[in-house]
């Protein structure tokens, strides 16, 4: 094997294009499709699975040692027209035109063949399936409104995810090992009893999808060996005869060598996307589960580090290679493709150890030759973990300006204990997607749509109206003019806010249940635990552990929304509450004392109780809203507060808010994360607001996005006050934070939109000062300094 | 002092910095006294200077909306003609009275400071101390703290009694017993040097280096830790002479830890303009790299442990 960077570049490289969209799986799905008509699912599902696999494009490029294609492009999307595609026909042309998320444009004959495969779906598809048995209430009350956004069903165009297969039994037993298991389970069923008969269903079915991935394999085997037969290069040849080898090995049987089980993993990873692809498809505790065959190897002198690096960033490279094809407002709240095809290392091991190894490490240099945005490194964080390797992922977190997802074991184990995971299971989360909690192979955790909060506190203000057009989205709550109390204030918003958060899980319940039901995924479903011994699939109640959520959007904006309503108006009177409702409808046009005085209140993320209290309260609502209630498939119904890119969607649908925030600007970023530039009072000050916060009740995960100056990361002495800082942080309370260090793009960005990036500090010694203040000219000078500091 | 006094004392306080890193060991909250008995031409915190609260105005934030104007009781504020009006205050009549900035509802006009009372401010303080790990603290600066004896001397008592760490960022121009004594129970000092010769101090700083020197010494006599700081001012405090001798002073002294060298910065300019004050001359240059490089080598040579920057 040629070990050496420059192949690295090369392949991440050609990762650096614009995607196209791969018509292949669609076009065979939809062959067997109709030539299945007749069948239960699970089988029409897996037969579908076969045909795609037995005939989509396989490849192998020049530099590859990994293998395996998703789509025929070296960067591509699947369209899944058996879920929601219909978009399409009226953005055929312009998702190859549109601002973000652009595709490569469609030729004629792909388009001809596009309209084709619509056309078979146009009834079929599951979301034309659901809309036919959704209350037509419930479609107008809340998918259009802008209540909620972005991954409703309407929106969702990929499967359920945001999950992590058992790959450390892959590799450990192979696909025959699974094979097997399903086999002992079909000979022990008793066919006259009922269930047993249905389960036969689901199991025969697994067996076709396994065989499919099995030969799926075997193709690249060959490939590869026809490919070495031409090739002049001995060193790539022998590497060819490798990959031939190994394809053909795993992942039918048991790794025997770190290369076998990293090719295992991609193998099946990809059968796995081809199958059901989403964001979120997680490959676990990578460190963890390759340092048994790391050691054996490094130990026997057979694999150098420089080899596992090199062979990690592949995996990385690779994770790169998908993309959704998502429609235009969807793709606005998935803006650059966050696939989040999450690496998780670090942490407490089952048995409460530190887990961390010479390969955690080595997956945290392989991340600085790849540094694309796809793949997503989770570093998790214990009271047990040594500063060596906190302070090595702060290091990579700083070149790669952020990327790194820092999480708190502490804060996550006593979340699962809490949705009552076992000690051991709680020790093993793994994060999937931007920040849904899980473990590999035993548990699915599906997050949902987004609620916009603040357009629910703008209807408590406006008698159930939206500002904007007039409609009434909400019930009648009463003349907000004559609310005389704070508690009549907090009792409209709830008032508001509650059918939302109900009208949320009925959609993420009900759209899960038609998953299972229509579009079951028996070859991912063979590996996690308990389908294989229920015959149920992993979405409809065959795991052990299963949760569904939602993300309630925008909490910092409603709480400091309702501390400035508490303070100006009923408790310093400076206010009345119909001087509110004018500056609110005038978008404060006219009312700058009374937009002055909000925004002067006190401010989420400034360590102040006033203000963090009140967004914990509006949290904890939306828990004691959701919690009570069971989710599709038994699961628990939980929480996330979360935003991706959806608060500039929703915020400019929602009016003028009573925090000073102006119609139609985006709203708080992340889920948690303070109010963009009105956290103002240092970096501890932040971290302290956020982790002030109920994290144990948010048990599906929240996002904190935090900015830094790569200037407090200069040197030793500051990356360990930023680590200092930063585990204090994850210790008392915090569960996520992810840095945005702060680069020369941000700074113009900061100079264009200074409101929104108020908090950017510029220190030098005793001097303090905030970089929005400082005038063009200084600005223009810090912005050279820090590109000299960078480069 | 008893306790129960320090809940009278109070102080103007300009800045509050949550997680600093530059101000001493580990991680601070650095909080900063308003008033300063120097006044150095190249003052980094020129709002830190008087000891009276100060009418901030950011002319690149006012609308033009000329509420202030009836609003200034002094008659200060009037607004420049043509369409893009903006606020003028007559800084001779203006006496910081404050009113004017409640009639700014765009934040043009504010106040540079917030009073604070010892107790207040702990608390401020006390809530970070998680973060503080096992070198960080409490750092108070301004300004000069000294200036505020009383003040000064009860906030380190109260954070030493809840085993907080404490660091005082002194010019070192302390005249009152009470000065010393904060002095003397900072557990660290961050003490300014701003040259040695006694007459370019006086130009640059106003007041006579002596007192500085002696108190300098009398610290370091005690033991307790020390970390020196040196701006750099091109024609006030570079001359290789200078250096030369600042370095053979610090090689006398037993308590010094660390050097500090900082070099002159224009971050400051835009606090001059809201104050409306004119710039010192020596906002006009940059200090040269490679020059801020050679000064340090003069102090690792001679064993000094020093830095670049906080």
């Amino acid at each position: 094997m040629d070990v050496n960077k420059e192949r690295i570049t090369r392949l991440r490289n050609r990762m650096i294009v614009k995607p196209s969209v791969c018509l292949e799986r669609a076009q065979y799905l939809t062959e067997s499709y109709k030539e299945t008509e007749g069948y239960e699912y699970p089988y029409r599902q897996a037969f579908a699975l076969d045909k795609i696999l037995a005939n989509i494009t396989v490849r192998i490029d020049s530099d590859e040692l990994l293998v395996g294609r998703i789509t025929k492009y070296w960067r591509g999307a699947l369209l899944l027209p058996e879920i929601n595609a219909q978009w399409l026909r009226e953005e055929t042309d312009l998702i190859s035109t549109r601002a973000t998320n652009t595709f490569t444009p469609m030729s004629d004959d792909e388009k001809g063949r596009l309209l084709e495969i619509l056309d078979y779906w146009k009834e079929r598809e599951l979301l034309a399936m659901w809309m036919k048995k959704a209350p037509a209430e419930m479609i107008e009350g809340y998918m259009y409104t802008g209540l909620l956004g972005g991954p409703t069903f309407a929106s969702n165009d990929h499967y359920l995810t945001h999950v992590s297969a058992k790959y450390e039994k892959l590799i450990k037993v192979g696909l025959l090992g699974i094979r097997e298991e399903i086999e002992s389970e079909i000979a022990g069923l008793d066919l006259t009893v009922p269930e047993d008969f249905e389960k036969l269903q689901y199991l025969e079915a697994m067996l076709v999808s396994n065989k499919a991935a099995m030969d799926f394999s075997l193709r690249y085997s060959r490939l590869a060996a026809e490919l070495a037969l031409d090739e002049k290069d001995p060193v790539r040849k022998a590497e060819l005869l490798e990959i031939s080898r190994i394809c053909a090995k795993v992942p039918a049987k048991p790794a025997d060598t770190y290369y076998e089980a990293l090719q295992s993993i991609v193998t099946v990873w990809t059968v796995i996307n081809i199958e059901g692809q989403g964001n979120g498809l997680c490959f676990g505790r990578l460190d963890r589960i390759l340092y048994p065959y790391y050691k054996k190897e490094k130990d026997a002198g057979t694999l150098t580090d420089e080899a596992a690096r090199m062979l990690m960033s592949m995996l990385y490279i690779k994770a790169n290679g998908i993309v959704n094809v998502d429609d235009t407002p969807t793709s606005q709240v998935f803006t650059g493709w966050p696939q989040t095809m999450n690496v998780n290392i670090g942490g407490i091991d089952k048995r409460g150890r530190d887990a961390v190894n010479e390969l955690s490490h080595i997956c945290l240099d392989a991340d600085l030759d790849v540094g694309l945005t796809q793949n997503d490194l989770v570093v998790r964080v214990s009271k047990k973990t040594q500063s060596s390797f906190v302070i090595h992922a702060i290091e990579v977190a700083k070149a790669l300006r952020g990327k790194i997802k820092f999480m708190s074991d502490e804060t996550i184990i006593q979340q699962m204990l809490h949705d009552g995971y076992s000690l051991e299971d709680a020790r093993d989360y793994v994060i999937t997607g931007c920040s849904t909690v899980t473990v590999s192979g035993k548990s699915v955790d599906t997050p949902g749509t987004l609620i916009n909060l603040p357009l629910c506190l703008e209807l408590a203000l406006n008698d159930g109206v939206r500002r904007m057009d007039g409609k009434q989205l909400g019930p009648k709550t009463g003349d907000p003019r004559s609310f005389t109390s704070y508690e009549e204030v907090w009792n409209a918003y709830k008032s508001q806010a509650e059918p939302v958060l109900e009208a949320a899980v009925i959609f993420r319940s009900s759209d899960r249940h038609m998953f299972a039901q229509y579009r079951p995924i028996p070859f991912h479903s063979s590996l996690f635990e308990g389908p294989i011994q229920t015959g149920k699939d992993m979405w409809g109640g065959g795991t052990e552990y299963s949760r569904s959520s939602i993300s309630p959007s925008g909490a910092p904006n409603v709480g400091d929304s309702l501390a400035a309503i508490k303070k100006v108006v009923f408790e310093d009177g400076a206010l009345t509450m119909s001087e509110l409702i004018d500056a609110l409808n005038a978008n404060f046009e006219g009312h700058e004392k009374a937009l002055k005085l909000l925004s002067d209140a006190p401010k989420y993320g400034n360590d102040i109780d006033y203000a963090d209290d009140i967004v914990n309260e509006v949290l904890l609502h939306t828990v004691d809203v959701v919690t009570p209630l069971r989710g599709s498939g038994n699961s628990l119904m939980t929480i996330s507060p979360a935003a991706l890119t959806g608060n500039v969607p929703l915020g400019s649908i929602t009016g003028a808010l009573p925090d000073g925030r102006k119609a139609g600007l985006p709203l708080s970023e992340g889920g948690v994360s303070p109010y963009q530039g009105r956290n103002v009072s240092g970096p501890v000050a932040t971290y302290r607001s956020v982790a002030k916060l109920d994290h144990v009740r948010f048990t599906n995960g929240s996002v904190f996005n935090m900015r830094f100056s790569p200037n407090a990361l200069k040197d030793m002495a500051g990356i360990k006050k930023f680590e200092q800082m930063l585990r204090k942080y994850l210790e008392e309370g915090g569960f996520f934070v992810q840095y945005n260090i702060v680069d020369t793009e941000t700074l113009r960005a900061a100079q264009k939109n200074p409101e929104q990036y108020k908090d950017l500090l510029v220190r030098v010694a005793t001097y303090s000062a905030y970089f929005v203040e400082l005038g063009a000219d200084l600005q223009e000078d810090i912005i050279t300094r820090m590109t000299q500091d960078i480069n | 002092m008893k306790e129960n006094d320090a809940v009278g004392l109070s102080s103007l306080i300009f800045n509050i910095v949550h997680g600093s890193t530059v101000d001493g060991w580990g991680v601070r909250t650095t909080v900063f006294l308003k008033g300063c008995p120097l006044r150095c031409l190249w003052c980094c915190n020129p709002e830190g200077q008087k000891k009276y609260a100060e009418l901030k105005y950011t002319a690149d934030d006012c609308n033009g909306c000329g509420n202030c104007v009836p609003a200034c009781p002094k008659k200060a504020i009037s607004m420049t003609p043509g369409r893009d009006a903006k606020a003028l205050i007559d800084r001779e009549l203006c006496d910081n009275c404050m009113i004017c900035a409640d009639s700014c509802y765009v934040g043009a006009l504010a106040s540079f400071s917030k009073q604070y009372t010892v107790n207040e401010l702990f608390s401020e303080i006390e809530r970070d101390q998680g973060y503080f790990g096992e070198d960080g603290g409490v750092t108070v600066g301004g300004g000069e703290a000294t200036l505020y004896p009383d003040f000064t001397l009860a906030l380190i008592e109260k954070c030493r009694k809840a085993y907080i760490h404490t660091a005082l960022d002194t010019c070192g121009y302390v005249t009152t017993e009470t000065g010393m004594k904060c002095l003397e129970e900072a557990d660290l000092v961050l003490y300014d040097v701003k040259g040695l010769d006694p007459d370019t101090h006086v130009r640059g700083t106003g007041v006579s280096n002596e007192l500085i020197l002696k108190n300098l010494r009398y610290r370091d006599s005690l033991g307790k830790e020390i970390i020196i700081r040196l701006p750099l001012i091109p024609g006030y405090t570079d001359s290789r002479e200078n250096i030369a001798r600042e370095a053979e002073l610090i090689s006398g002294l037993k308590s010094v830890k660390r050097v500090d060298i900082i070099p002159f910065h224009k971050y400051a300019e835009i606090k001059y303009r809201q104050l409306g004050w004119p710039l010192p001359y020596v906002f006009g240059e940059d200090f040269p790299e490679a020059r801020e490089k050679s000064v340090l080598e003069v102090f690792l040579k001679a064993g000094i442990n020093a830095q670049i920057g906080g």
